[in-house]
């Protein structure tokens, strides 16, 4: 059973990493507006095509 | 009649109805978006395109690295296709760095490049389209909630991801691991649980603290009682006498109230942010006239003398004089009253009002405190002040349940020692009782079903602005209303339209106006009509025009030459529109302020189900009594003043809970006296604030439903009241008598929380209303 002294922390470590990974996303504004982006990947429009017009554009 | 392209309107036009939506048609399909139209799913008809709001945005610009930023409330965001039309016609304007529109609060972030493009050239783009734009300040506006609900999401992760690897560690100990296997096992628990209840209890721990120090009990001070007794115990023992521990319990407890906590904070963020986006959007500017030059000054700056210039379809923003224009207001919102009344040079008017035919000049006379309507603010904040007393459900079943928890748990340890236990195994069968006790079910018990319905209510366009409105709604014994606007739509309505060519003359001359009652006479209409060219308007009497070598007149009985003996033909408590035709054809329009759809439906259930329907109004006794009589309400009061509906309520308030809705400024006052108050979202800003329930649409059914939902949630309330005390009348006798194991305690725990919960779910489905 020694082995689970390295498993254990193993296992928390990598749950560690899932969390960071949420507070990040968190962090960085992901869960600001769950509704809008429910209904954004519905829309196919790729919006950076548009920017890189724009740029072209300015240019 | 037809249906305007882009406002889904009616429209007498073909395509369009204005020349508004014609150039927002225009604007999208010159931007290539014109797949607009095919992605919106809503029915219900668009804001049509509106002035852009003049004002001094400097205030609400700030820099950032990439350019200037600012942030707008919009108006008028339907679904998806709207958040998505705004967010590519801004961006693809030259000098737009990034649009993006929040869909959850309506709210839209712009980083723009000054020098390529300038915040009036963004609200007008916008504005253009049928959105209206009103810059805020986000620090003052949302970033507490934001944070909040950032830091309780946080909290909600960290305790779900300690408490799924707790509870893992826990198999194995319940599993019956060897002497050192288990304390390895407590070890990694403790690692994990003690920080994770350090940090996850926060909010617990703070608003049990607050409470105490203001000498109250909340729910949160058993709860976080029981928390950091669990956990300080079970380190205590983990440490010293290598007993049983209670991580699990601790982790799981914190994990399952954080999510009631989590679902009724953002139920409360978004009712909120909808509140804040309807009164930031109100007319805060007026504009005034300067040596001769018009300037555009907030409402609060206005001084006594000045010139207002009141455009048609703007509130007048001050008391005053007129002193030039012809005009008529609607007064409707003010006293009630549903004909709009001419005004001209000298007429006095009252802030609140809504000019509605053509620009008056207003020289003010009074402003701030001593308007009218100031006046009527204050009365609504005296009577919000005595309500706020009501306690909530939770405040008061936790002032019943600390104590006897926490006096069951001393008398555990004093019983036990007195039986001769040790004094260490007396307290920890005193522990066993706190942790079997936390009123974690009792927590979730309220909060859950509040959830439930209010996101059920939500989704019928029925928003709850007060916690306690749903509670107080299943004691109301009677309903009081208002009549314009509220059982009516406050809108002029045809009483027997025709279709013979004069009417068709009469609607032709009507389009030209936006008097209330030729707007009635057009939508009345249900052929496409083009309105004549060469119209002369009289604002406050009437119009006229040439005809094939007819003069044609459109207006007051007066305008049209009406002599005294047809007059006396026409019933006089109905609004009146006549039309002449040359010399000889006369014809008279009569008009009824239109019921809201189901109001009829709606009273007969409120009768059935004992709720004594009264209605309230400030307009005069013949139309109370004539919409009294059609609907069947026995009780009504008439020609009160904003103060005398105060009163009533005051009065009717002392024997019978009164629920009250209405929609004016005039009811602003008793709307905040009730025991309860709704208004429709098409009310006056003042009504809203004051009201606990606002509902969008126009039909009246949303009373029956909330008042329904209400009685439904009580009885799913109770429900799980039953089911939490359900599992403690187990759960206690065995704790007491020391029989609580760590397994049992968090099998317990968990299966009442999820119980309540899965009950709690019943309300998503919402009640059903028929007539």
């Amino acid at each position: 059973m020694e082995v689970l002294v390295y498993l254990i922390p193993i296992a928390i470590f990598m749950g560690l990493l899932g969390l960071g990974a949420f507070i990040w996303a968190l962090k960085s504004g992901q869960f600001d507006d769950l509704d809008g982006a429910a209904s954004r990947i519905l829309f196919d429009d790729d919006p950076i095509e548009d920017e890189e017009e724009k740029k072209t554009d300015v240019q | 009649m037809n249906q305007c392209i882009h406002c889904l309107q009616e429209s007498y036009g073909e395509k369009f109805c204005c020349s508004g939506c014609e150039a927002a048609y225009h604007l999208i399909q010159g931007a290539n978006l014109d797949s607009y139209y095919e992605k919106r799913i809503c029915e219900d008809a668009f804001s049509k395109p509106v002035e852009a709001v003049d004002m001094d945005f400097a205030p609400y610009i700030n820099e950032t690295d990439e350019g200037l930023q600012v942030h707008f409330m919009v108006d008028g965001i339907h679904c998806a296709a709207c958040v998505w039309l705004i967010e590519q016609i801004l961006s693809k304007q030259k000098g737009v760095i990034s649009a993006r529109v929040n869909m959850t609060t309506k709210r839209l972030r712009v980083v723009w490049q000054p020098e390529e493009f300038t915040i009036q050239q963004i609200v007008q783009t916008v504005a253009g389209l049928g959105y209206r734009l009103m810059p805020y300040d986000p620090k003052l506006l949302e970033s507490s909630d934001k944070k909040k609900e950032r830091e309780l999401l946080l909290c909600l992760a960290i305790a779900g991801f300690v408490s799924a690897n707790v509870m893992l560690l826990s198999v194995a100990i319940w599993a019956g691991a060897s002497a050192e296997t288990l304390s390895l096992m407590q070890w990694f628990s403790a690692l994990l649980a003690l920080p994770g209840v350090a940090y996850a209890g926060q909010p617990f721990f703070k608003s049990a603290f607050n409470a105490l120090k203001y000498r109250h009990i909340n729910m949160d001070v058993p709860i976080s009682l029981a928390v950091i007794l669990t956990t300080v115990v079970s380190a205590y023992e983990m440490v010293f006498t290598q007993g049983e521990t209670f991580f699990e319990s601790a982790v799981m407890l914190l994990f399952f109230l954080l999510i009631g906590r989590y679902l009724e904070q953002k139920v409360q963020i978004k009712s909120r942010s909808i509140m804040e986006s309807l009164s930031g959007l109100q007319i805060t500017s007026a504009s005034i006239l300067e040596d001769g030059t018009l300037k555009a000054v907030p409402v609060k700056e206005l001084k006594i003398g000045q010139i207002l210039l009141v455009m048609p379809g703007e509130k007048i923003a001050a008391d005053g004089k007129v002193i030039n224009g012809d005009s008529s207001i609607d007064t409707a919102m003010l006293t009630g009253e549903s004909i709009p009344q001419t005004v001209t040079e000298g007429s006095l008017v009252q802030a609140g009002c809504l000019n509605t035919e053509a620009a008056i000049q207003v020289e003010i006379t009074a402003v701030g405190a001593q308007t009218a309507l100031a006046q009527i603010a204050d009365l609504v904040e005296k009577s919000t002040q005595v309500r706020n007393a009501y306690t909530p459900l939770a405040d008061r079943v936790a002032k019943l349940y600390a104590p006897v928890v926490h006096t069951l748990a001393l008398l555990t340890l004093i019983g036990w020692m007195l039986n001769g236990s040790s004094f260490h195994d007396a307290l920890l069968y005193a522990v066993a009782v706190l942790i079997v006790t936390c009123p974690c079910a009792i927590a979730l018990a309220i909060p859950t079903v509040a959830v439930a319905t209010a996101s059920s209510l939500f989704k019928r366009g029925i928003i709850l602005k007060s916690a306690t409105a749903l509670e107080r709604l299943t004691r109301v014994q009677r309903v009081a209303f208002d009549k314009t606007g509220t059982l009516t739509l406050g809108a002029q309505h045809l009483i027997e339209p025709s279709d013979d060519t004069i009417f068709e003359l009469a609607v032709s001359l009507a389009a030209n106006s936006t008097h209330p009652l030729s707007v009635g006479l057009v939508k009345a209409c249900n052929k496409p009509i083009t309105p004549f060219q060469d119209v002369k308007d009289f604002p406050g009497r009437g119009l006229k025009t040439i005809y094939k070598g007819e003069e044609l007149l459109l207006g007051s009985a007066e305008f049209c030459g009406v002599d005294g003996v047809s007059m006396q033909k026409k019933d006089t408590i109905r609004n009146q529109m006549w039309f002449r035709r040359g010399e000889n054809t006369l014809v008279c329009f009569e008009f009824e302020d239109a019921l809201r759809p189901d109001a009829k439906e709606v009273i007969t259930f409120l009768k059935y189900r004992h709720y004594s329907p009264t209605i309230l109004s400030g307009d005069r006794e013949t139309p109370v009594a004539a919409i009294a009589k059609d609907i069947g309400v026995e009780e009504y009061h008439f020609l009160l003043s904003p103060k005398a509906k105060h009163d009533m309520l005051e009065k009717m308030g002392k024997d019978e809970k009164v629920m009250m809705v209405g929609d004016g400024i005039n009811d602003a006052p008793a709307l905040s006296t009730a025991y309860v108050s709704m208004a429709p979202a098409s009310s006056s800003d003042m009504a809203q604030v004051a009201a606990d329930i606002i509902f969008q649409g126009r039909s009246l059914k949303a009373v029956p439903i909330v008042l329904l939902t209400a009685q439904k949630a009580d009885k799913v309330t109770k429900a799980n009241f039953m089911l939490a005390l359900s599992y403690n009348s187990v759960a206690i006798p065995l704790a007491i008598m020391g029989y609580i194991s760590p397994l049992w305690a968090a099998v317990f725990m968990s299966a009442s929380s999820i119980t309540v919960m899965l009950n709690a779910l019943r309300m998503t489905r919402g009640v059903t209303w028929r007539s």
